[in-house]
């Protein structure tokens, strides 16, 4: 039987809020009394993911995405349910599951502040005991794949977020950890450097069979790095498949974007009444989400060229943003 | 337990510990300063006199001085600890295969050993031709002495961590740490000998652990501790770092359990 890289079954978690009343009057309350508001962050999560695969895990903010990974990660202790990393209880067993995972949390750094990239890497080195001669070989291979070369002599705390970032994901994997937790690693970034750690993921994973969890907002990272995508809303997995099967579920939507001659308004044909829907928006444009199944972009662009002042018109396939947007509408379950 | 990763840890910060320059100076000048304050104060105290509750101005001052350097190695271990919780920063150090505990003791001593070689030392040797310190009373007691004072600095090091833990629950240990700072500065003697103050402070002093940080060393050094009362104090010193060592690691293991991490 193949081991599951990641199982998780019924994880929940709680959080405990502090509520006060507003004000000075308030926060003098809250010395004597403590009112505290059960939070769910979690409700109730199944996972099962494969060794080598690469998950996008997404979610609007506080849909709970950080709460799970760090479950996973072993950092929290879940208040109901199990996990498991390669068998082992993160919580219980921290330390042993610390060996066999590698982190990225967005905006914290892992690297030592005040040392410079080499000596981090060093230390990094001796903290996860990482024979000498495959360290060598893996950091070797990083330097060329996130060019560190220039970086290695300079003091972490000096670099700018970008060349963080590269060494951050570069200290993530040094140990060849067979998971790795990704908490928006792309954020802020110009496109050069998003695509350079994009193609790094990539590459080690498909090398050394190293499963990702990936979360982000820029989805061009889930279409270029995931192969499954899971998307988290209010603590519940609402969509959990294969990206292929993501991208046909909606692949006949189209959106029909219209600028009309100056003073001219909009008259929607009757005949295609029903089959399109007027997109709010806050541009300049008009915009109808159809899909081509239904009507074809060819007859609705006659349909509508004849009842109104066209200045000009084209047709949007949506991109993954867009797939993303409407699974939080229609909700489709996995 | 992997001895290498911790030993690691120590000498990186002792790396990181060479690189504020600035922040050396500064800290050299004011405990050269604080050498000379005190110097004068006794000076003054002693005027009229030859001896201050039987105490010797030769043999005060040596008290003075070496209270001084000990009073160096209160660490901060606690403080880091705190940061990284208030921060968030914890959260990356439970990702790692180390006993948080263990690393921040590692970073303590490094952080602890650049001290003694960088400002103790050569301040040691201000004090001698500046101010005079007598040799220790015996060979006995010098290596009493060593051994009392790498106790102090473990016990002072699990002080502070301690409060740092606490923070794990109130989030905001600065009140907590202002007065771990006050009564340390006063119970541990690292003003004036214990033996200066009131009998019934003294009584008190006698069931806490303050006394073990500065007293008790600097007192096997210069005699006021005798042959008789040296393996006594020791063993008092090792029973207190024994025991915070254990509720250190207890409190933390169930902290862990139980806690939020804070941000994301």
């Amino acid at each position: 039987m193949s081991q599951l890289a990641i199982e998780v079954k019924g994880l929940v978690k709680q959080y405990k809020i502090m509520e006060r009343d507003a004000g000075l009057k308030g926060a003098i309350k809250a010395l004597f009394t403590r009112k505290y508001r059960i939070k769910e962050a979690v409700k109730g999560i199944d996972l099962s993911i494969m060794p080598g695969e690469r998950v996008g895990y997404i979610g609007f903010n506080g849909a709970g995405k950080s709460t799970t990974i760090k479950m996973l990660a072993g950092v929290l202790r879940p208040d109901a349910g199990s996990v498991h990393v390669y068998g082992v209880d993160p919580h219980e067993e921290r330390v042993k599951n610390a060996r066999q995972i590698g982190a990225v949390f967005g905006q914290r750094t892992q690297l030592f502040w005040d040392i410079p990239v080499r000596e981090s890497f060093d230390l990094l080195r001796e903290i996860y005991e990482v024979p000498r001669d495959e360290f060598q070989e893996t950091v070797t291979w990083f330097i060329e794949r996130l060019q560190l070369d220039p970086l290695l002599d300079v003091p972490v705390r000096q670099l700018s977020l970008g060349q963080k970032m590269r060494c951050e994901l570069a200290a993530a994997f040094l140990h060849r950890p067979r998971v790795v937790y990704l908490d928006e690693p792309t954020i802020g970034l110009d496109i050069d450097i998003k695509e350079t750690i994009r193609a790094f993921i990539r590459e080690i994973s498909d090398a050394w069979g190293t499963t990702v969890i990936l979360t982000t907002h820029d989805m061009q990272d889930i279409e270029e790095v995931c192969d499954r995508v899971i998307v988290l809303d209010e603590g519940r997995i609402i969509y959990d498949d294969r990206i292929e099967t993501l991208k046909q579920t909606f692949n006949n939507e189209r959106t029909l974007e219209i600028t009309l001659d100056e003073g001219s308004t909009f008259t929607l044909p009757p005949a295609v009444t029903g089959l399109v829907m007027r997109l709010e928006t806050e541009e300049e444009t008009i915009q109808l989400a159809f899909n081509h199944h239904e009507i074809s972009s060819g007859q609705l662009i006659r349909e509508i060229v004849n009842c109104n002042q066209v200045k000009d018109l084209s047709v949007v396939v949506p991109k993954m943003e867009a797939l993303i947007r409407n699974l939080y509408k229609t909700g489709v379950s996995a | 337990m992997k001895l290498r990763k911790y030993i690691a840890l120590a000498v990186s910060q002792i790396k990181v510990d060479m690189a504020y320059a600035a922040w050396y100076w500064a800290s050299m000048f004011s405990v050269t300063m604080r050498l000379f304050i005190l110097y004068f104060f006794w000076q003054a105290v002693y005027e009229n006199k030859t001896e201050v509750s039987g105490i010797a101005l030769s043999t005060m001052l040596t008290y003075a001085v070496l209270a001084t350097m000990l009073d160096q190695f209160r660490g901060s271990a606690g403080r880091e600890l705190a940061h990284l919780i208030k921060h968030g920063g914890v959260a990356i150090e439970l990702l790692r295969p180390y006993h948080l505990l263990d690393k921040l003791l590692a970073q303590d001593l490094g952080a602890k050993t650049s001290t003694f070689f960088r400002a103790t030392l050569p301040l040691l040797v201000i004090a001698m031709l500046f101010i005079g310190v007598d040799p220790p009373t015996s060979i006995e007691a010098a290596s009493a002495f060593a051994v009392s004072v790498v106790l102090a600095v473990l016990l002072a090091t699990l002080i502070d961590l301690l409060v740092g833990v606490l923070s794990f629950y109130t989030v905001n240990v600065w009140g907590l740490s202002v007065l771990q700072e006050a009564v340390i500065t006063i119970m541990s003697g690292a003003l004036v000998p214990l033996t200066l103050f009131p009998d019934w402070f003294q009584t008190i002093s006698l069931y806490l652990p303050f006394a073990s940080l500065v007293y008790v060393p600097v007192a096997i050094y210069t005699g006021e501790i005798t042959a008789s009362g040296i393996w006594p104090s020791i063993l008092i010193q090792l029973g207190w770092v024994a025991a915070f060592f254990i509720f250190v690691r207890l409190l933390f293991a169930y902290a862990v359990r139980k806690v939020t991490v804070f941000g994301g």
